[in-house]
């Protein structure tokens, strides 16, 4: 799955080391445009459906939160 | 009573006295009862919009909260409910000038009828929102104390001009246990003082250029001289008064969000609009844009776009639908006028034409080999966003459209310099705005670059520290704008 969401995030905004970013709100390297297409994005890709409650910062810092997130929606 | 009279600085450290007197577990009634002593001075019986509104804040909060099946419905009929005040007391004649024309067809006529409007109602309206809001979405549990909900609602400090709070981060620091600490005490009492420099120094000052400069629709270099000293004065102004209700907010050991992070560092608009008035883009975000972003419409829109082969069209798309919603809100927020409805969509259509546009400048970027990475290259991304926002504040200073329309008309007239002193400044004064404006340049050069002005203040001897605070003190005496002859000018934001 984090192959998958990495994809994802490039697909969005390439050329960052997503691997190894973990504060990718706090130090807005993604901002509030590119966290609505990631969110279309992961809600086709992985057929959950993120809503406005889901909207937490933390929900989206790196790759384990937006894992996390996945998980729990699934 | 304003924030910047003798009178409130006498208030504070009595409520302060009683507050840190009173026991720990009752102090948030000495807050409600300072707040609506506050509210009665500026608004007299009009406080009772206030109350109203909190009221229905409470009760549908715990509808919301009991009734899963019909929570929708509640929220939308509170909401609109409590936003029917602000459209009756604030937009009643924007609103008629709008629908006349056409209720005129039919034969009729909406009514206007000019209202007091009560202060702070636009920045309370908006946090009533976000607690029956935040409450829906399960984010925040409904209060149960009517009284502790409306002294978060009524709280002086940020009742004329914000910042905009959310009852959900609000709840604990409000009323959690407080202790007096002598060191935050000083170090709030310098914010404040910083504050007052900013308002009373700098706003003021240049307010009396600008007012006059606009009042006789000046042309030329005075014209541009204005528009500037316009964006100084309303960043002096609405900051400055920021810095005094933080300062004023922390004696009471809470702290108010930041509204402001330096934002004539900002190398873009959308990182200028993250940096000027937050609390109000950090409101939008979550209540408008993320809301109609998520949509079924607008992520049924987004799928299909994604099949375009043009990633930037597809996101230009996406983005445009949402923001359009939020910069016209962001305008109309501001005043029930046509002209600041044009200044939100004046910021959305650049930040569109950003979007749309970027491929194109990213090849001219690569093709000039251009280094976008160096200093020089950062400096000319701030000039052009200042450059920016000074148009919008040009925009935004005029009477209305009319004005703004034939004064732009005077901006090519460069070559033509009416006599400076004219407009009611003198040499002395030209020089004080501009050595505190330096003042106030070299504190936020050195916070952008990481340093706590504030620590690092507290840090020195205490000498030296004395040094500063009497510095501070007199400067506002000698210079501030006040005395036989003047009347400290309300804030600015407190209009809106």
């Amino acid at each position: 799955m984090r192959k998958e969401i990495i994809d994802v995030l490039n697909e969005v905004k390439p050329g960052v080391d997503y691997e190894n970013e973990t504060s990718l709100i706090t130090d807005e390297i993604i901002t509030s445009f590119d966290v609505v297409m990631l969110i279309s994005l992961l809600n086709t890709k992985f057929s959950i459906k993120i809503t406005p409650m889901d909207l937490l910062p933390e929900n989206f810092e790196s790759i384990d939160s937006i894992e996390n997130l996945i998980n729990k929606l699934k | 009573m304003s924030y910047i009279t003798l009178k409130f600085l006498i208030f504070i450290v009595l409520l302060m006295g009683i507050y840190y007197l009173f026991p720990k577990k009752y102090k948030w009634l000495v807050i409600l009862c300072g707040s609506f002593y506050f509210y009665w001075l500026l608004s007299g019986k009009i406080i009772i919009f206030n109350i109203i509104a909190t009221f229905i804040a409470f009760i549908t909060a715990k509808l919301i909260e009991k009734n899963n099946k019909h929570k929708k419905g509640i929220l939308i009929s509170s909401v609109l409910l409590i936003l029917s005040f602000l459209a009756l007391l604030k937009y009643n004649n924007f609103i008629s000038s709008i629908l006349n024309p056409i209720m005129n067809i039919f034969n009729f006529n909406i009514p206007y009828k000019k209202f007091l409007i009560p202060i702070g109602i636009s920045y309370y309206t908006l946090e009533l929102i976000s607690y029956l809001v935040d409450v829906y979405r399960k984010k925040c549990e409904a209060e149960n104390n009517y009284f502790k909900l409306l002294t978060f609602f009524s709280y002086f400090p940020k009742l004329i001009e914000g910042p905009i709070c959310k009852y959900r981060d609000y709840k604990e620091k409000m009323f959690s246990e407080k202790h007096f600490d002598y060191e935050k005490f000083k170090s709030a009492w310098v914010l404040i003082g910083y504050g007052f420099i900013k308002k009373l120094i700098i706003a003021d000052r240049l307010g009396i250029f600008v007012d006059n400069a606009f009042k006789s629709n000046t042309t030329g270099m005075v014209l541009i001289m204005s528009i500037i000293f316009y964006t100084i004065q309303i960043y002096c102004d609405f900051s400055g008064c920021m810095n005094i209700v933080s300062g004023v907010s922390e004696l009471f050991g809470i702290e108010l969000p930041k509204n402001f992070r330096r934002p004539f560092f900002s190398k873009s608009i959308e990182e200028f609009w993250r940096r000027w008035h937050i609390t109000l883009g950090d409101w939008l975000k979550e209540y408008v844009f993320y809301p109609i972003s998520l949509s079924k419409v607008n992520l049924k829109l987004n799928e299909k776009v994604r099949k375009i082969k043009w990633k930037h069209i597809a996101r230009f798309i996406t983005v445009a639908f949402p923001l359009f919603f939020v910069w016209f809100l962001n305008g109309l927020w501001h005043g029930a006028s046509l002209k600041y409805v044009v200044y939100g969509l004046y910021y959305y259509i650049l930040m569109m034409l950003g979007v749309l546009l970027k491929p194109l400048l990213d090849k001219i970027v690569k093709l000039f080999k251009i280094n976008t990475k160096v200093w020089s290259y950062r400096f000319f991304q701030i000039i052009r966003t200042i450059i920016i926002v000074c148009f919008g504040m040009f925009l935004f200073r005029c009477d209305d459209l009319n004005q703004f329309i034939k004064l732009s008309q005077g901006l090519t007239n460069t070559f033509i310099t009416n006599n400076i002193f004219a407009f009611g400044l003198t040499y002395q004064d030209f020089l004080v705005s501009g050595i505190f404006i330096v003042i106030i340049f070299a504190v936020e050069l050195a916070e952008e670059l990481g340093y706590n002005v504030r620590e690092k203040l507290n840090e020195q001897n205490l000498i030296f520290r004395w040094i500063v605070y009497l510095l501070i003190i007199f400067s506002i005496l000698i210079f501030g704008i006040y005395g036989r002859g003047y009347a400290a000018k309300s804030f600015i934001y407190g209009g809106f």
